[in-house]
C-alpha cells in the first residue's frame, strides 16, 4: 500500500479506537445541537407566546378586547381570577368598560415574569398593541355617539393592509429549523477541536516517543510521512463531520442544501486544520499546551465565526473581526449553501480563502514538521 | 509537616517554572468572558442589537408607502432600524447575497387600494440565514399595518376625496387641492385626540420575580464564574494527574525511597492542586475586576466560597486520579466528565436556559453551587446553601481520595 495511505489510514484507526472516541465525535457535539438547537427554535417558524389575561371586567369590552388580542401565534389564557402560574399577565381592570364607554383613557398592567423569553415577551406585546390599534380605530369610526350601543353597530375594522412574507425566491421554501441553524457551527467547532487535539498531540507524542523516527527507518520518504500525517488528520475531521452529518440528518432532518457543495466546505475547513494541528504538534513539547492552546483557538475561532451565535447579532466591529477566523469562511459558505441555495460561484470566494488558509499552513506545517526532538 | 511544605513547594516550584499549560487555562475563561461581553455587553446609549438593515422598494404611486416606511425614521423604528431605499433589481440582490435582514416592497398600487377600502398587500422578504432579527422586522411592519389600516379607515373620506380629485394620480394634486381635505382631517384630528392623547388604551410594563436587592449584573460577571470554574477544574486535575505520570515514569518508586511517607505525598499533592486552584481562581477575580469592572461585593465570602470549592474539587479528582490505573485512562474519563459538568452545571450556558431536567442534573455538579455561590456573593448575601453543599461533598471525597490515592501509589 502507499506509505501515505497507510501512515494515513493508521492515525485515523488510532483515533477511532480511542475510548472515549464516541464521547468526544457524537455525544458531546449531540448535546450541544440538542440544547442549542432547543435554545433556537427547534420546530423552526415562529416562536409561540404565553399571556395571561385576567379579564375582570363587568361589562362587554373586556371580552371584545381579549378577542381582539387572540392570534394564530399566541397562547392566551383568560381567567377572571389572579393567576398563579404565569409568565406574562395583562389585567383588564374590573371598570374597563366603564371607562371606555365614557371615553376615559386607562392604563392595563401588563406583568412579565423574569427570566422568560424576551422573543415572546415581544410578541405577546406587540398583538396588545394591535389590538388597542384595532379596538380605539373601531371607536373612533363609531364616532361619537353614545358607546354602549356599540356592540349593535359595531363598525368592523378592516385590515386594509395585508404583509406577506416569506424568503427570497430561490431560496428555501420551509423555515429552518433552530437544528439547521446550529449544526453547521457544531460541526465546524468539532472538526477545529478534534483534529487540532487529536492531530497535534498525536504527532508531538509520535515524535517525543521516536516513532517517526522509526517510520523513516522504513521505505518512507520524510515528504511522505508528513503527507501520511497531514492525511490522518484529514480523515480525522472527516469522520468527525460525517458522524455529525448523519446525526443531523437522521435524528434532527438537518438541511444541507446542495451535499457536494457543503462537502466542499467541510473538505477545504478540515484540511486547513489538519495542517494546523501538525503544525502546532510540531511547535509545542507538551500535551497540556496543545490541549490549552487548541481549545483556546478553536473556541475563538468559534466564537468570533458564528458557531456560537447567529453572526447577525454581532456588532459591525466584531464582524469586521470574525473575518480572520477560518470558521467564518466555513459557516458563511454554508449559510449560501443551506439557505440561500446558491451555487459554487458564490461560495468560490470562501472556498479560495480556506484553501489559501490550508496552503499556508500546510507550508508552516511542512517547514516545522520535526522527526525528532 | 516540615516534609509536607518542602514537597509542595517544590509541586510549585516546577509548575512555575513551565507555566505555560497553567497560564492557558487562565486566559481561556478571560478571553471568553471578554469575547462574549464584546459581543452581548450594552454599551452606554446603543441598543444591544446592531441596527437592523432593512431594504425597502416603494414602487407606490401615491403618499402612503412614504407615510409607511417613514415609521422607520421616527422614535422606535429609528433606534432599531436602518432602512435603505433601493430599487427593485438591486433590493432583491441584495437579499439573494444575505446583505439585509428583510426587503419590503411597497406595490405601485398600495395607497391607491387603501383609500378604496380595497386590501393593499405588502410583500416582506426574510433573510433565511438569519434567526431573530427578520422576526422583529416582521412584527413591526405587522403593527404598522393594522396602524395604517385603521388610519385609512378612519381618514377614508378624506382620502376617497383627495383620490376623485387627482383621479388616481396623487403626484398631481397641488397643495391647493390638498387644502380642504387637510382641513377636514384637522377637524377629524382634534376630534381624535380625545382618543389619543392621552391614549385611551395603554399598557404598563413591570417585571416580577426579580429581587429588589440584587443589584444589576454585569454580563461579564454572569459568564466569567461559570468559566472560571470549568478551567479550575481542568487546572487542578492537570496537578493532580501527575501523581500518574510520576507513577508510570518510576519517579514516584524513586521518591518513596525517602523518608516520605505515602500521605504525606498524597496531602502535599492534593494540597499543591488546591492552593493554585486557588490562585488561579484569584488571579481570574482580580483580572474579572480589573477587564471587566466587575464587582465581587462580599470578597471574604468569595475567598470563603472559592477556598471550598477548591477542597471539593481536588478531592473529587484526587479520588478520580486514585481510581485510574494509567494517565490514559484518567484523561479518557476526566476531561469528558469535566466537560459534562460545565454544559449541565451552567458553565456553558445559563441553567436556566436548559431543558427541565437537565436543569434538575445540574445540581449534582459543583459547576452549579459555585455559580450560585457567586451570584449570592454579588448580590452581597451569605452562600450558605452552596458552601454546605460543597463542603459536604469535599469531607465525604477527601477521606476516600485520600484512601485512593495511597491504594494506588502504594501498590
Amino acid at each position: 500500500m502507499n506509505p501515505i495511505l497507510h501512515i494515513g489510514g493508521h492515525d485515523l484507526r488510532l483515533m477511532v479506537r480511542d475510548r472515549i472516541f464516541l464521547f468526544w465525535t457524537l455525544l458531546f457535539p449531540l448535546f450541544f445541537i440538542f440544547v442549542f438547537g432547543t435554545l433556537f427554535n427547534a420546530g423552526g417558524g415562529p416562536a409561540r407566546a404565553s399571556l395571561t389575561v385576567q379579564n375582570r371586567d363587568e361589562g362587554p369590552w373586556g371580552d371584545y378586547f381579549v378577542a381582539q388580542i387572540r392570534s394564530p401565534g399566541l397562547d392566551l389564557r383568560v381567567t377572571r381570577e389572579t393567576p398563579r402560574e404565569y409568565l406574562r399577565w395583562l389585567v383588564i381592570p374590573a371598570d374597563f368598560s366603564r371607562r371606555i364607554e365614557q371615553r376615559q383613557a386607562q392604563t392595563l398592567p401588563l406583568t412579565n415574569k423574569a427570566g422568560g423569553s424576551l422573543e415572546a415577551g415581544a410578541q405577546a406585546e406587540v398583538r396588545i398593541v394591535q389590538a388597542i390599534a384595532r379596538v380605539i380605530t373601531e371607536i373612533v369610526l363609531f364616532g361619537e355617539g353614545d358607546l354602549r350601543g356599540f356592540f349593535t353597530h359595531r363598525p368592523e375594522f378592516r385590515d386594509l393592509v395585508e404583509v406577506r412574507s416569506g424568503f427570497p425566491a430561490g431560496t428555501l421554501t420551509v423555515v429552518p429549523t433552530g437544528f439547521d441553524h446550529v449544526i453547521p457551527g457544531v460541526i465546524v467547532q468539532f472538526i477545529m477541536m478534534m483534529v487540532l487535539i487529536y492531530g497535534g498531540i498525536s504527532v508531538m507524542v509520535d515524535r517525543k516517543r521516536g516513532t517517526l523516527a522509526r517510520i523513516l527507518g522504513g521505505p518512507v520518504s520524510r515528504g511522505q510521512l508528513f503527507l501520511g500525517k497531514f492525511l490522518g488528520r484529514w480523515l480525522m475531521g472527516l469522520v468527525q463531520a460525517l458522524i455529525l452529518v448523519v446525526a443531523g440528518k437522521t435524528l434532527f432532518h438537518l438541511n444541507l442544501g446542495n451535499p457536494f457543495l457543503s462537502i466542499s466546505v467541510v473538505v477545504i475547513f478540515a484540511a486547513a486544520m489538519a495542517a494546523f494541528s501538525i503544525f502546532l504538534g510540531s511547535l509545542l513539547g507538551k500535551e497540556d499546551v496543545i490541549v490549552g492552546l487548541a481549545v483556546l483557538l478553536a473556541n475563538v475561532f468559534s466564537a468570533l465565526g458564528g458557531c456560537w451565535w447567529p453572526i447577525e447579532v454581532v456588532p459591525p466591529g466584531v464582524r469586521l473581526a470574525a473575518m480572520a477566523s477560518p470558521a467564518y469562511w466555513a459557516m458563511d459558505a454554508f449559510h449560501q449553501v443551506i439557505f440561500f441555495h446558491r451555487g459554487i460561484v458564490a461560495i468560490l470566494p470562501n472556498l479560495a480563502v480556506l484553501a489559501a488558509l490550508a496552503g499556508v499552513l500546510a507550508v508552516l506545517a511542512a517547514r516545522f514538521f520535526k522527526v525528532r526532538d | 509537616m516540615k516534609r509536607l511544605v518542602h514537597l509542595f513547594r517544590n509541586d510549585v516550584r516546577r509548575r512555575v517554572r513551565a507555566p505555560m499549560s497553567v497560564l492557558l487555562m487562565l486566559a481561556i475563561p478571560l478571553l471568553m468572558t471578554w469575547i462574549i461581553g464584546l459581543v452581548f455587553a450594552p454599551k452606554p446609549g446603543q441598543n444591544q442589537l446592531p441596527k437592523i438593515r432593512v431594504l425597502a422598494v416603494n414602487l407606490d404611486e401615491g403618499m402612503g408607502g412614504k407615510f409607511f416606511l417613514g415609521a422607520f425614521d421616527q422614535g422606535e423604528g429609528k433606534k432599531l432600524f436602518q432602512l435603505t431605499l433601493t430599487d427593485e433589481a438591486s433590493g432583491r440582490k441584495r437579499m439573494a447575497e444575505g446583505k439585509a435582514s428583510a426587503l419590503i416592497v411597497i406595490p405601485a398600487d398600495f395607497t391607491r387600494r387603501i383609500v378604496r377600502r380595497e386590501r393593499a398587500r405588502l410583500l416582506l422578504e426574510k433573510n433565511p440565514a438569519e434567526q431573530f432579527l427578520p422576526a422583529v422586522v416582521e412584527e413591526f411592519v405587522g403593527t404598522l399595518a393594522v396602524i395604517v389600516s385603521g388610519m385609512g379607515q378612519v381618514f377614508a373620506e378624506e382620502l376617497q376625496g383627495l383620490d376623485a380629485l387627482s383621479h388616481g394620480e396623487w403626484k398631481r394634486i397641488t397643495v391647493t387641492d390638498l387644502a380642504p381635505q387637510l382641513e377636514k382631517a384637522r377637524q377629524k384630528m382634534v376630534v381624535l385626540n380625545a382618543l389619543l392623547d392621552p391614549l385611551l388604551l395603554q399598557i404598563k410594563k413591570g417585571v416580577v420575580g426579580k429581587k429588589k436587592e440584587e443589584p444589576e449584573v454585569n454580563l461579564f460577571a454572569l459568564v466569567l464564574p461559570g468559566l472560571a470554574i470549568m478551567f479550575l477544574m481542568f487546572v487542578v486535575e492537570i496537578f493532580l494527574r501527575d501523581l500518574l505520570t510520576e507513577r508510570e515514569n518510576g519517579r514516584l518508586r524513586r521518591m518513596m525511597f525517602s523518608p516520605l511517607a505515602a500521605h504525606e505525598l498524597i496531602l502535599a499533592r492534593i494540597l499543591g492542586a488546591g492552593v493554585m486552584g486557588l490562585l488561579v481562581l484569584g488571579v481570574i477575580a482580580a483580572a474579572g475586576s480589573l477587564m471587566f469592572a466587575i464587582d465581587w461585593i462580599r470578597l471574604p465570602y468569595l475567598l470563603l466560597l472559592s477556598t471550598v470549592t477548591c477542597l471539593c474539587l481536588t478531592a473529587l479528582f484526587g479520588l478520580l486520579n486514585g481510581l485510574f490505573r494509567n494517565r490514559n485512562q484518567a484523561e479518557a474519563f476526566t476531561s469528558p466528565l469535566i466537560l459534562v459538568f460545565s454544559a449541565f452545571g451552567g458553565s456553558i450556558m445559563p441553567v436556566n436556559q436548559l431543558p427541565g431536567l437537565f436543569q434538575m442534573a445540574s445540581r449534582l455538579t459543583p459547576n452549579y453551587w459555585f455559580i450560585q455561590g457567586v451570584t449570592q456573593t454579588q448580590s452581597g448575601r451569605f452562600p450558605g446553601p452552596s458552601l454546605a453543599v460543597l463542603l459536604a461533598a469535599a469531607l465525604v471525597l477527601f477521606p476516600l481520595a485520600v484512601w485512593a490515592l495511597r491504594r494506588r501509589i502504594c501498590r
